[in-house]
């Protein structure tokens, strides 16, 4: 280079530089056995070098796939692909946006006690209506956020605040209406049993930071909580668990990458139901506790995988009841089989482990309790809130047994014709009253 | 092949790179680029690449005929020839499916099947560029080219065939015979290129990513049998998000675009081709008219110099004016896409540029700020056009913007969302202006006379381009959002 100026040897060095940057980053590109083959973080399998066909050639998919192999394939892949996520942090963007959610149409909630919902609601004396709400929510104060929040990201179906996702819900009233409708038909079809019934929160109205939670598109679990409950008649014996969950809303009550409740959440919805049944319920003390760690739910898998929810996997509490129970579970292939009541989760899938309780969503399941051979008997009408919940009224029964209606194939009325049964509790989940399916496949459990 | 991709920018680019330059004699280069061009190309399009070669084949005829030609009239028969050639293909692949919809619809049945063609990526931009050539032998304005083989590889060379810019003929014509690139020109054209890939793979991806969430993906608006339910997605949008959303595409589109562009022009100059400016930073014009001197130049210098001048431009009167500048943005608008939203738009800015030309200009040229302000008002609006190709679409997004659709104002999500991204987009739109431009010319003065400033100068000039490619090539890794909004045209 002796005979450049500076200038010119300024402009080769530069040249070599940005040259070899481009064979550096080839070379790495071209080591073949460095390929991973899957992706750890992202947990699948990743694009594989097509297989050679003319019709692939000729629709141009061969080479299309060739590209996607290539970019997907890259060693250090994860590595590098966490690095783009720093660099998208730096500049304030975030690459890969896995929704946007204003929120759903919500109908506004009436009062339950308003005139003309009797119409609307079969199966009621309007002098039954209960028409004193006792509790107004201006009587409750809840403990106050214990941290701010941070971070919200809007998501496709969830929102995002710092480690946890929230469910949007929004009232459907219709939905609302057939869910009250139902449990009234239950209630006026069978009233030689007591018939309880409990709507549980999501998580949003609980444990959401109440800053970010006012702001939300979402409509007031309590106010249609109260809404359908006090659309029943008096016949069914309503246990509100809102306000004890609430009461505990800085405890581990709800997961923060799953939308179900944990088992301390639905322990609190079993002293309501202790309180509306006049018996004591267990201390938490009194309960073997077992926990399963790295669980990552339905808000981790709905969310694409979001970082903020990976990294900080749940912990599945377990309650094992002091008393001498036994399972057993048909299936949805009609089989019949003993299993344990709470699953050991410790090898499970990530994203498995709330099916600890009662093994999972069954279309039946029958738990008996040898301690209480002259106890009474209950039946739990439920969706996957319900699993949770089952266990901690093993001890106060001969027997539960537990609906899944969404699986089971025969009615109320025949099981009832075939088994004794004294309670029947009814355990979902404020998000299922608005999905008029489930409502339905519910009513026609109940009126088939 | 995409640019922003990696296998184009860790494989095909350094292997065309390497076989280029060790090689000694023209050539051999050409030989080297024509056959990487061709790979290029059936990369993307295993079985159209016929019509490339087919294509440039005809052209290369025709002008052959032309120069050989006895009369003008018979040179005027081959010319016609080869238009048709052209236009008919072009017409055929991209616009032959449109009109038999259109048709259809105004007669009100289905009279005519609907053929399903599929465009053949690029067309508009090759067949534009043998147009070129071709009209330019007739004119005489350059010489007829002997070698097939140069003409094909004018016509697929893959540093523009298939995004731009529209090189003329005549611009490269000696430099595919004879070409030098200096130490300036490949310095340049590397910064150039790295420039354009961070551009393309961090702004403009990171942009459409906002833009294509906040309002539908152009495969969603594209696909017709959803039409139900991305109604119902964009009429439950606030105005909020429908406003950050084109905002957003606003700074893609030209990012993206302009992107293509400043890559073509590195490679160009890594290999000794100076192919012409495309965009001089559009959005800072003070008049829609500024606005078209300075967005895709080489396509609004072609309309101006192949159909508004031969139509008699401004010197037949201001009726045939308005006129034939009516013709020059109708099909503006209809080459951008074979759908009417697409001529819309171009008839939208048809409006303004007469507008401007009779009333408003000077106006617009005593007030740059008013100017730029309304710039960037009726542009944005023209990218609504632009983004919807279906009208019922269109439509409930112009109502959303106006809360028209029953529909909020204003959503704590859409707020969130979009203060998420507002460092973010500050630094697109700053890339949208000639600042970085400025600087470095300020920081090149400062050189001359200060050390200091020299040594950042130098050492800036080698690690900005080493520095964005490793940071696009991370960015491309796992291909998760990567466009392109070129398969339209």
């Amino acid at each position: 280079m002796k005979n450049f100026s500076p200038v010119q040897k300024h402009r080769i060095t530069k040249i070599l530089i940005c040259f070899c940057t481009l064979i550096v980053i080839s070379a790495v590109c071209f080591m073949i056995p460095l390929r991973p083959k899957v992706s750890d973080t992202e947990k699948r399998e990743l694009a594989k070098f097509p297989e050679f066909s003319f019709s692939a050639i000729s629709s141009g998919e061969y080479f299309a796939d060739i590209s996607k192999w290539f970019s997907d394939t890259v060693p250090f892949r994860d590595t590098l692909m966490g690095f783009n996520s720093k660099i998208q942090n730096f500049l304030g963007t975030d690459g890969v946006i896995k929704g946007f959610n204003e929120g759903a149409e919500s109908d506004d909630i009436p009062d339950p006690a308003a005139p003309g919902n009797e119409e609307t609601l079969p199966y009621v004396d309007p002098t039954e209506m209960q028409t004193d709400n006792s509790e107004t929510p201006e009587d409750i104060t809840y403990p106050p956020d214990e941290k701010d929040a941070v971070n919200v990201e809007q998501l496709g179906a969830i929102v995002v605040v710092d480690d946890s996702g929230f469910e949007y819900y929004n009232f459907v009233q219709s939905a609302a209406d057939n869910y009250a409708k139902a449990l009234n038909t239950a209630a006026a079809r069978f009233p030689t049993y007591n018939i309880y019934a409990t709507i549980a929160p999501t998580s949003a109205d609980i444990t959401l930071n109440e800053k970010v939670r006012k702001n939300l598109n979402v409509s007031d679990q309590k106010t249609a909580i109260n809404y359908i409950l006090g659309s029943t008649s008096d016949k069914v014996k309503k246990f509100d668990c809102f306000d004890n969950i609430k009461q505990h809303r800085n405890e581990y009550v709800y997961f923060r990458t799953d939308h179900h409740w944990t088992a301390l959440g639905a322990y609190y919805c079993y002293e309501s139901f202790c309180q509306a049944k006049g018996i004591s319920p267990l201390p938490l003390s009194a309960y073997e506790v077992r926990s399963f760690d790295g669980f990552l739910g339905t808000f981790y898998n709905d969310s694409g995988s979001d970082p903020d929810l990976g990294a900080t996997p749940d912990r599945v509490d377990t309650y094992k009841p002091p008393c001498n129970y036994s399972m057993t579970i048909t299936d949805k292939s009609g089989a019949t089989k003993s299993m344990p009541l709470l699953f050991d989760e410790t090898n499970a899938p990530a994203s498995l482990k709330y099916g600890t309780f009662i093994c999972g969503d069954n279309p039946l399941s029958t738990i008996t309790n040898a301690d209480k051979p002259d106890g009474e008997t209950c039946l739990v009408v439920k969706e996957s809130f319900g699993n949770a919940f089952v266990p901690f009224l093993v001890y106060h029964y001969k027997t539960v047994y537990v609906i899944d209606y969404r699986y089971y194939n025969g009615s109320l009325a025949s099981f009832l014709s075939s088994h004794q049964v004294n309670d029947i509790i009814f355990c979902n989940n404020v998000s299922m009253t608005r999905s008029s399916s489930l409502v339905t496949q519910m009513a026609n459990f109940i009126t088939g | 092949m995409v640019f922003s991709s990696l296998i184009f920018c860790f494989a095909f680019l350094p292997i065309n790179l390497i076989c280029y330059f060790a090689c000694k004699d023209i050539k051999t280069k050409n030989i080297v680029l024509l056959i990487f061009s061709l790979v290029f190309y059936a990369w993307g399009e295993p079985v159209y690449i016929a019509i490339l070669v087919l294509m440039s084949l005809f052209c290369w005829l025709f002008s052959r005929l032309i120069d050989t030609a006895k009369s003008r009239q018979e040179q005027k028969m081959w010319l016609a020839a080869a238009v048709a050639v052209c236009l008919g293909s072009i017409g055929y692949f991209k616009y032959i499916g449109f009109a038999a919809d259109t048709f259809n619809s105004i007669i009100g049945t289905d009279l005519i099947p609907v053929p399903q063609v599929t465009l053949p990526i690029g067309i508009s931009f090759y067949t534009f560029q043998l147009l070129t050539y071709v009209i330019d032998v007739y004119r005489k304005a350059v010489p007829s080219q002997k070698s097939f083989w140069k003409v094909l590889l004018y016509a697929s060379l893959f540093h523009q065939c298939i995004a731009g810019p529209i090189v003329r003929y005549g611009d490269v014509e000696n430099e595919l015979t004879m070409r030098r690139a200096d130490l300036t020109d490949i310095s340049n054209g590397f910064t150039r290129f790295a420039c354009g890939l961070a551009k393309k793979a961090v702004l403009a991806n990171g942009c459409g990513a906002v833009a294509d969430t906040l309002l539908l993906t152009d495969a969603a608006i594209g696909n017709a049998a959803e039409i139900t339910a991305n109604l119902e997605i964009l009429s439950g949008r606030s105005a909020l998000a429908l406003w950050v959303g084109m905002a957003f595409y606003m700074l893609q589109i030209y990012l993206d675009f302009s992107a293509y562009s400043d890559m073509a022009i590195g490679m160009g100059l890594i290999c000794g081709f100076h192919y012409k400016e495309n965009f001089d930073y559009p959005y800072i014009s003070a008049s829609v008219t500024e606005f078209w001197r300075r967005w895709h130049m080489s396509l609004g210098t072609f309309f101006r110099d192949y159909v508004y001048i031969p139509l008699g431009g401004n010197r037949k009167g201001k009726a045939r004016q308005i006129f034939n500048l009516f013709v020059v943005w109708g099909l503006t608008g209809l080459w951008h896409g074979a759908s009417w939203n697409f001529v819309l738009w171009g008839l939208y800015f048809f409006v303004l540029l007469v507008i401007e030309k009779f009333f408003l200009g000077n106006v617009l040229k005593k007030h740059k700020l008013i100017g730029r302000v309304y710039l960037l008002g009726t542009v944005y609006l023209g990218w609504i056009f632009f983004k919807f190709t279906d009208f019922s679409l269109l439509g409930t997004v112009f109502r959303g913007m106006l809360g028209l659709n029953g529909n909020r104002l204003f959503t704590y999500e859409a707020f969130r969302f979009s203060a998420g991204y507002i460092f973010f987009f500050i630094i697109c739109a700053v890339a949208c202006t000639p600042i970085a431009k400025y600087a470095k010319k300020i920081l090149m003065k400062l050189a001359t006379k200060n050390v200091a400033a020299n040594i950042t100068y130098r050492v800036c000039d080698v690690a900005l381009p080493v520095i964005l490619i490793i940071i696009a090539a991370v960015t491309l890794v796992g291909d998760s959002y990567n466009p392109f909004l070129y398969f339209q045209f």
